[in-house]
């Protein structure tokens, strides 16, 4: 069975940190750290509605400098195994800028306090976080792509207007840019799902959308969408298109064509 | 949110008095009815649209436009689509391999269609002949036309 527990070992220069000179907020600090950059790195995302899936407990704290003892999800392993790798190889361009992101800001916490993290089990090898070995926050090369968004918008206003779309795709809130007319829309549209034409920009290492500005918002009709009424529609709008065609035949012979090519 | 692979969307649309193929009509229409009510989103991939634009004429193209734009999720092909298809289709290569085997021939239409179900967010797609979760690792689960229920007797009847 796979090692499931990964341990964090917080030193500092003369080795007196011990779990009783600790406190409880830089421990449950320095674990949420880790938390959030496995969860950044797993990429699990919870349906609507749950609960976001446990993937890195606290099980235990022990002495011999300060060491945290974190049980991983069996889903959280390969993400884990991934970021020790890249701090051991110092090489984070596989992790997602979100995961790459919240380690930097651990690398600072211990730093600002003269303390380092050593990551072991879960892969072999043992993993080092220090002022010695930062880990840089991440560079943002960028690439711009034409998109469509999908999401619930939550909120929309401003001075400079903005929109909070709830995406489809990530369950994450992204604070879109708008122009007044697209907010006004918006704004008739609260609380319902919405499609919007834009420009993103991506994280051109991991194709993460950092930003999108809304240009156009889609015919979508949101939770009042009625895919039953649009198939009887265009299914009245095909009559004889489909007569004598077996569906499973068609497909197959179009793909298979493709491989023949 | 639900995907549609091109046969289902064909059964979706198609009146046919054939009792097997008129079953398979009722089943996918009775599921759209239960997605609408439950306001789950339902989303066509570009590559399941363009299978099904190819029976129709150009310029009926736009006819459908309309009503599928108010009602299903499109999504662009985009950057991630394209990463996601080589993923799966390095994958795909890499497990052939591992097994003893040589790089699989597999179909990229059916990956294009996995990879822009995956990058949307999508949690199942509804595909008779696709083992999309096996092809996908299990990231998508798989439901067939002939696994949905029935709609009770009389809804759906025109198909007949």
């Amino acid at each position: 069975m796979a090692d499931r527990t990964l341990e964090v070992r917080l030193r500092n220069e003369d080795d007196t940190l011990r779990p009783e000179t600790l406190r409880i907020r830089d421990l449950t600090e320095i674990a949420s750290y880790v938390e959030d950059a496995v969860a950044a790195a797993t990429g699990i995302r919870p349906e609507y509605g749950e609960d976001t899936p446990v993937l890195v407990s606290l099980t235990g704290i022990e002495g011999g400098s300060a060491r945290l003892l974190l049980t991983l999800a069996t889903s959280a392993l390969a993400a884990t195994v991934g970021i020790k790798q890249a701090l051991v190889t110092r090489d984070y361009s596989r992790l997602p800028m979100r995961c790459q992101k919240k380690l930097s800001e651990m690398s600072g916490y211990l730093s600002a306090r003269g303390w380092q993290a050593e990551l072991a089990g879960v892969s072999p090898g043992r993993a080092l976080i220090s002022a010695a070995h930062p880990v840089p926050a991440p560079e943002r090369r960028t690439i711009k792509s034409v998109t469509t968004i999908y999401g619930d918008c939550v909120r929309v206003g401003g001075e400079t207007p903005k929109a909070g779309v709830r995406l489809v795709t990530t369950r994450r809130i992204l604070n879109i840019d708008v122009d007044p007319d697209l907010a006004r829309i918006l704004g008739t549209r609260l609380y319902d799902r919405v499609g919007i034409r834009g420009t993103a920009t991506l994280d051109a290492a991991t194709l993460e959308m950092m930003a999108f500005r809304g240009e156009a918002i889609l015919p979508y009709r949101g939770k009042a969408a009625d895919p039953l009424a649009a198939v009887l529609k265009i299914a009245e709008a095909s009559a004889g298109v489909w007569e004598g065609t077996d569906p499973l035949e068609y497909v197959r012979q179009l793909r298979e064509d493709e491989e023949a090519s | 949110m639900i995907c549609l692979d091109t046969n289902a969307l064909i059964w979706a649309v198609e009146f046919n008095s054939d009792p097997a193929v008129s079953d398979q009509c009722k089943r996918i229409r009775h599921y759209l009815e239960r997605l609408r009510d439950e306001q789950t989103p339902v989303m066509i991939p570009v590559p399941v649209l363009f299978e099904f634009l190819c029976k129709y004429p150009r310029e009926r193209h736009e006819v459908h436009q309309a009503a599928r734009a108010d009602a299903f999720v499109l999504f662009d092909a985009t950057p991630q689509v394209a990463s996601e298809a080589a993923a799966l289709f390095q994958a795909g290569n890499a497990a052939a391999m591992s097994s003893g085997g040589q790089p699989k021939q597999q179909r990229k239409m059916d990956l294009l269609v996995a990879a822009s179900a995956i990058v949307a967010g999508v949690t199942e797609i509804v595909s008779e002949d696709r083992d999309y979760s096996q092809m996908t690792g299990g990231r998508l689960t798989w439901k067939k036309v002939s696994s949905l229920p029935l709609p009770p007797a009389g809804l759906f009847d025109q198909a007949e």
